[in-house]
């Protein structure tokens, strides 16, 4: 009996404490004051989350108030990585515990929408505002000409490049006007391998996980005049069109020359500065790298440049469009948020000029506005200008639809399958992309 | 004695008598297990039927519609299902005959009379002791190719870098080694303690009657250690096709689903893609699928067993 | 590498070679010589190779079974730096130098840097407590009433627990996460209540108490109900002080098993305030940029509560084994 007691008060104890430290402090809802929560998914030791903490202080500060005069403050909660955010997100749909605002990638706006969890916010900006805004980042969030996602960041993909080496075996570098195919660079990496010249290309493949693949080389497929997704929502007849079919084919091209030569062709190290470090030529990425060789190699700075990705050139020589791949998370308004115009103040200043600004500071991020990117000293020259410039002109968001998540992990199995099997006797390409639209359109 | 005292209320219910205490007693015990069991272990199944026949989604769960068989169709005309179940079956018969081996052979030796007998128990015991996400967690790191011990080791032998987890064709067979190497203790000490519980009279019995060594094995150790012997397999067999946690965090399905296993997809479909719909009719499908392995199983092998 | 070859080979042989001598030793035609002085030397010879090869392929297995552990402590001691020097050598084995004080550092930075790692370790403990009670209870009274009690639908019920049993955990997530949803138990507060509940139930463990109970002798029962004692009072005052070692074993494996959970555990908790210790050692690994100390010491210091839990208990897990009826 003594046992069974002591058992019980050891259960009511943990119980007791579990609930009293496991709930969260009230909210502050005093009169006249509307505390806007927001979700995001990093955690608050990482440079972004401490970013946002940042944000939301010099926001609070601003003591901004709604038409009625109610005062409007911010309070971040941190998710700490992409999945706990979506597991949050899942859980309290339905259940009414949703914040009023919510951070996401871009590509989930579609499912969001479609299920009714993100409020339009198009209502509440002004059409300057609204051009402030590069196009790519309205383009992101906008769902039948609503807008429901603003984004204070984003993530224009160029082809890094050393300026230095080039200049050395002559070759000309691709422009706007002018851009490389990828027939361009491979023959570019052949000259540099004949005359001695570091020639390698870093592919980042493994970057961002399953959605490297799709963030990285979606141009493979729009540049060849294909397309992922058709207007019925559904990926069969347009990923496996022609067209698209012929823009992967591009990359079975590098897979080839890369395991034939006994030299990879294709770089397979670890080093995220390999590009200053001088291992590789040519590098596929964002603009993380800007930063990274600023405060790593910064004698580097002058020695490269970013041109636009490569684009499709058929077997008569004909160049497909430019398109550059783009994207990156920003946060929207929820159906669940009880005062949609206070929230939308505090959107509309978490992704604003400002802290556009501050994010591009901090990690390195493209800022969204015009404005910034024509005012900031840092954006009129250099590398920073050439990716501006490609992320104005030629940059288009990553395909919008409801089952993107099925789609990116199809296509970056597909890029996989053509690394591991291009060239051997099992490749059918065809049907492994049909296998893949299979799992993506049902 | 008085045995008056003792409140005899006899009911009589479809021709046998019971104590009326009794009754009352015996179903307020069980009652907190079968509520909780029925409304959290078995409702999830009728739920799975449910939706089985629906297009629920994660996110919209309150719109639902009823689609009929179509899901089911489905199933079958899905070739990542197929792989899923394939490189699953692969898992199974692998790692289980694997770690059966290693286990019993290993406490056949420990059983003997060697020196350093505890040493060796706990040194093979150790592995057990991580769970399966920190095992997943520290072998992600020993493979890791560019700064893993194993490739370190691998090239100051003289041997090129190897590909580990990313390789499509070797990846499932190194989740089985780490399966195996996770688990083997554990089963070795079950059927150590199996093995101790044999009485040395039967092996003297034996030698009296001149059996040799190899022989006492066949016809003492092995009929005796049968019930222990079933009790591992099953709950092996059973585990293997359950496999998830490896997966879920080292390879994350694998590189070109090389170890996408059925628990993953069923949870990939249905949390990460939130197609609850199909998610549910797969994973009834495969809940019925296991059931019959594991009353097969048990029939087979445990012909005498009270559970 | 050619040395591991060489030497392989030069066992394998050897044995083999040992082998057949001890076979044609023990052979008809050798018999006579049994006695033999040679013969005998012969077979102290072949006896003790094959003694040392037993123990050779012993210590190689065992150093293969602990060697990720060993690296795994080892690495904890040391900071990311010293890690990746020590790599290539056998110091990778071993502590980078005596000095006590720096073995610390990666422990220290990873409670500095991660400032909940502290609380999901309280979390486990909470929530395997509170698991560990309630288990207990309910499963010993069903175990109980299934063992020593008549009454009608008993069969059915034994029957729906064998159900219970048979149903796999993995295959019923997502619907189960539906129902607690449904049932308002996914809202923040109630999350732990919605995490915990659905391991209370366990048929495992009633048979476990079942066949432990089934050994009780039933004089003890009825003594206690001749003093006039309910069933009630006969189970909490007679039945659990005599069973001990089984609620000791049933424990110990809810302990285990409760504090090892990661699957369900990822899927329900997103707010690091209230994550166990598995979920949250998957942030501390996927961290950029990479800390290999930090990982190291933080997996090391997970393991060791379940160490000693082992370590102390190993006699009631074996003995749990046996409970499950084998016999």
């Amino acid at each position: 009996m003594k046992n069974f007691k002591l058992l019980l008060l050891l259960l009511i104890l943990t119980v007791f404490v579990t609930f009293v430290s496991g709930c969260k402090g009230g909210e502050e809802e005093e009169d006249g004051v509307k505390l806007i929560k927001i979700w995001v998914h990093k955690s608050e030791a990482e440079d972004e989350g401490k970013t946002y903490l940042a944000i939301q202080d010099n926001f609070n500060d601003l003591e901004l108030t709604t038409t009625d005069g109610t005062l409007v403050r911010m309070r971040i909660e941190f998710k700490n990585s992409a999945d706990t955010l979506q597991t949050a997100i899942n859980a309290e749909v339905l259940a009414g515990g949703l914040p009023d605002i919510v951070a996401l990638d871009s590509p989930n706006v579609a499912a969001y929408v479609d299920a009714g969890i993100l409020t339009n916010v198009d209502t509440y900006m002004t059409q300057a505002e609204i051009d402030d805004f590069v196009d790519s980042a309205i383009e992101q969030g906008t769902i039948d000409n609503k807008i429901y996602a603003l984004f204070a960041m984003d993530a224009p993909v160029g082809l890094y490049y050393n300026k230095t080496l080039l200049q050395q075996a002559s070759i000309e570098p691709g422009t706007l006007e002018n851009p490389w195919s990828w027939n361009d660079l491979f023959d570019a990496m052949t000259t540099l391998k004949d005359e001695g010249l570091t020639y390698k290309f870093k592919g980042n493949l493994g970057f961002g996980g399953d959605e490297g693949a799709m963030y990285l080389y979606s141009s493979l497929i729009y540049s060849a005049g294909g397309l992922f997704v058709g207007p019925n929502g559904l990926v069969s007849g347009y990923l496996d069109s022609e067209e698209s079919v012929n823009g992967l084919k591009v990359v079975e091209r590098i897979f080839e020359l890369d395991s034939a030569d006994s030299e990879p062709w294709l770089y397979n190290g670890v080093n995220t500065d390999a590009l200053a470090a001088g291992e590789v030529a040519f590098e596929m990425y964002g603009p993380w790298g800007i930063n990274s060789i600023k405060k790593n190699y910064p004698e580097f700075a002058t020695q490269y440049d970013i041109m636009p990705v490569p684009v499709y050139e058929d077997n008569l020589g004909v160049k497909g469009s430019l398109v550059g791949g783009c994207g990156s998370w920003g946060f929207g308004i929820t159906t669940a948020a009880t005062n949609t115009e206070a929230a939308a103040i505090a959107l509309k200043y978490l992704t604003g000029a400002d802290s556009s600004e501050l994010l591009y500071q901090s990690i390195g991020t493209f800022p969204t506005h015009e404005s910034v990117l024509e005012n900031n000293i840092s954006f009129q020259s250099g590398p920073l200008k050439s990716l501006a410039d490609i992320l104005i002109n030629a940059s288009s968001p990553r395909p919008i639809l409801v089952n993107y998540p099925k789609l990116t992990l199809a296509f970056s199995k597909i890029i996989a399958y053509i690394e591991a099997n291009s060239g051997t006797e099992d490749y059918d390409l065809l049907n492994y992309i049909q296998t893949q639209i299979y799992s993506v359109d049902n | 004695m008085n045995q008056a005292k003792i409140q005899r209320a006899n009911i009589r219910f479809f021709g046998k008598s019971y104590n009326k205490s009794e009754i009352f007693a015996g179903l307020l015990f069980t009652l907190p297990v079968l509520i909780l069991g029925v409304i959290f272990i078995i409702l999830p199944i009728i739920v799975s039927l449910g939706y089985a026949f629906t297009d629920a989604n994660l996110l919209k769960l309150d719109q639902v519609q009823i689609v009929g068989f179509s899901q089911f169709s489905r199933i079958f005309s899905d070739p990542l299902l197929l792989i899923a179940f394939k490189n699953t079956l692969r898992f199974v018969v692998t790692v289980v005959p694997l770690q059966l081996t290693l286990s019993l052979v290993l406490a056949l030796i420990l059983n003997s009379r060697i020196k350093l007998n505890t040493f060796f128990r706990w040194a093979f015991f150790i592995p057990v002791m991580l769970s399966l996400a920190i095992t997943s967690m520290l072998w992600m790191n020993l493979l890791n190719e560019e700064s893993g011990l194993i490739n370190s080791i691998l090239m100051s032998l003289g041997f090129d870098e190897q590909t580990f987890l990313s390789n499509p064709d070797r990846a499932l067979n190194i989740i089985i080694i780490i399966s195996a190497w996770q688990g083997a203790g554990y089963q070795m000490l079950i059927f150590l303690s199996g093995l101790k519980n044999i009485p040395s009279s039967l092996y003297e019995a034996a030698e009296i009657d001149g059996a040799n060594s190899f022989n006492r094995f066949k016809h003492v150790t092995l009929p005796m250690i049968k019930p222990t012997f079933s009790f591992v397999i099953i709950t092996m067999l059973i585990g293997a096709f359950r496999l998830f946690t490896q997966p879920l965090i080292m390879t994350k399905g694998g590189p070109l689903d090389s170890t996408m296993t059925m628990s993953y997809y069923i949870y990939q479909q249905g949390i990460m893609f939130r197609d609850v719909g199909y998610s549910s009719a797969v994973a009834l499908i495969y809940t019925i699928f296991l059931a019959a392995i594991t009353l097969t199983i048990r029939k087979v092998l445990d012909k005498d067993n009270t559970v | 590498m050619q040395i591991i070859i060489w030497s392989v080979l030069i066992i394998v042989n050897v044995s083999l070679i040992f082998l057949l001598l001890k076979l044609y030793l023990n052979s008809e035609r050798m018999s006579k010589y049994k006695n033999d002085h040679q013969v005998i030397i012969a077979r102290k010879i072949i006896h003790f190779w094959f003694v040392f090869a037993l123990y050779f392929f012993l210590f190689v297995l065992a150093a293969l079974f602990i060697f990720p552990v060993v690296w795994m402590i080892m690495n904890s001691f040391k900071t990311h730096a010293q890690i990746n020097a020590d790599l290539s050598t056998w110091r990778t084995f071993l502590p980078t130098n005596l000095n006590i004080g720096e073995w610390f550092q990666s422990y220290i930075k990873l409670f500095s840097s991660f400032q909940e790692f502290g609380r999901s370790i309280i979390n486990s403990i909470i929530y395997s407590s509170i698991t560990i009670s309630i288990v207990l209870l309910i499963n010993s009274l069903a175990g109980y009433a299934i063992a020593k009690f008549r009454f009608p639908g008993s069969t059915v019920i034994v029957t729906i627990i064998i159900l219970i049993l048979i149903i796999p955990v993995e295959t019923s997530i997502v619907p189960l996460y539906v129902i607690l949803k449904k049932m308002g138990l996914l809202t923040e507060n109630l999350r732990i209540v919605g995490y915990l509940i659905p391991g209370f139930c366990s048929p495992f463990y009633i048979f476990m108490f079942r066949a432990y109970f089934l050994g009780i002798p039933k004089e003890l029962e009825e003594a206690a109900y001749i003093d006039g004692a309910s069933r009630i009072k006969t189970f909490f005052s007679i039945i659990i002080p005599n069973s001990l070692p089984v609620f000791a074993t049933v424990s110990i494996f809810t302990f285990m098993g409760t504090w090892n959970e990661y699957i369900f555990a990822q899927l329900m908790f997103s707010n690091p305030l209230q994550q166990p210790l598995q979920v949250y050692l998957q942030l501390i690994n996927n961290f950029n940029p990479k800390d290999m100390g930090m990982i190291m010491a933080s997996l090391t210091f997970s393991t060791i509560p379940i160490a000693l839990v082992y370590i102390f208990s190993q006699r009631y897990i074996v003995e749990g084994v046996a409970f499950t009826g084998l016999k």
